[in-house]
């Protein structure tokens, strides 16, 4: 059964918003009595997630729609990020070689790796006509 | 492009009592990619300024994301072969994020202030300095190199331990020329 506990809330892709829309996902996974540690880990990859939208699909565009979806279903909860901007899907990204990001001191390009870490599942909805729709998952009982 | 008005993150710095030529840095707030690059720039300027001995205090720091790893990686960079940062206090979950990226490896990190304050002694009487650059081939002994305590000139006839005869200080050179001084 799926209910909805945060229905396409609009943010404006400020960077300074990740703190409001990481309260958004903290404040809605509490009401699931979601694990302290899980709620961490969601919100952070939505952070990353957002973050990117923000600097990449909105090239630092500082008045564009970020849509937030969390939905309760069941046994896991999904967050479903909804934007406007230039196509990327994140699951065309390829992992980073963590090693030589040390050795070279890299500091960008780990938000994805990161996002994928955190959460049981990452969907890219293709069918958008336009912008971007991407569905993190978690499983509450798996703990991760 | 956003100014972050609002830093969201507090930044204090002191001289140890214990040790003036260490910085205590006070972290309290998060960083994330609005504030990381004001954090980023803030340590950078501390650094440049001659405070290159670091250890930071992030019990304050609740929050933690990549674009914040990102900004500690750079500040390690701006101190590649001219100081160290380690951190202590770190909470469980911004550790996490460390771990994930298998950067705990490549960080100093401790659980209390005692534990730090040991570590960068350590690393203050530890330093390593290459005698030659790795350009060189070879080492040649008898050896000739300054002590770099009291600047004496010194001559080693093979590697080994030495004591400098005029400061004490206790050093050890190896096959390749590296010197340590204890």
């Amino acid at each position: 059964m799926e209910k909805f506990l945060v229905k396409r809330e609009k943010f404006i892709s400020k960077k300074i918003n990740l703190e409001k829309i990481r309260e958004c996902v903290g404040k809605a996974l509490e009401k699931k009595s979601v694990h302290e540690d899980d709620i961490y880990r969601m919100q952070l990859a939505t952070d990353e997630a957002c973050s990117n939208i923000i600097m990449h699909n909105y090239d630092e565009d500082t008045n564009r729609p970020i849509f937030i979806s969390i939905k309760d279903l069941g046994d896991k909860v999904s967050i479903l990020i909804e934007d406007e901007g230039d196509k990327f899907n994140p699951l065309d990204i390829t992992d980073p070689n963590l090693d030589q990001y040390i050795e070279k001191y890299k500091k960008n390009g780990l938000g994805v790796y990161l996002m994928r870490r955190l959460v049981d599942e990452i969907r890219y909805h293709t069918a958008a006509e336009q912008g971007n729709k991407i569905e993190l998952i978690k499983y509450l009982s798996k703990s991760k | 492009m956003e100014q972050p008005e609002d830093k969201k993150i507090r930044i204090g710095i002191e001289h140890l009592e214990e040790n003036p030529q260490i910085n205590l840095i006070e972290l309290v707030g998060y960083v994330d990619s609005y504030n990381s690059k004001f954090f980023q720039e803030t340590i950078i300027g501390y650094i440049n300024n001659g405070d290159t001995k670091l250890i930071m205090d992030c019990q304050g720091l609740n929050y933690l994301s990549s674009a914040g790893i990102g900004s500690f990686v750079a500040i390690s960079e701006e101190l590649k072969g001219r100081g160290f940062i380690v951190l202590y206090n770190v909470h469980p979950k911004v550790l996490e994020v460390f771990s994930l990226l298998g950067f705990t490896k490549f960080f100093n990190i401790c659980d209390t202030f005692e534990e730090a304050f040991q570590k960068a002694q350590e690393l203050i009487t530890d330093k390593v300095e290459p005698a030659l650059s790795e350009a060189d081939e070879k080492v040649t002994f008898p050896f000739s190199f300054e002590c770099k305590v009291c600047g004496k000139k010194l001559k080693a006839s093979k590697p080994g331990k030495y004591s400098c005869p005029l400061c004490q200080c206790s050093i050890s050179i190896d096959p390749k020329g590296h010197i340590t001084y204890q």
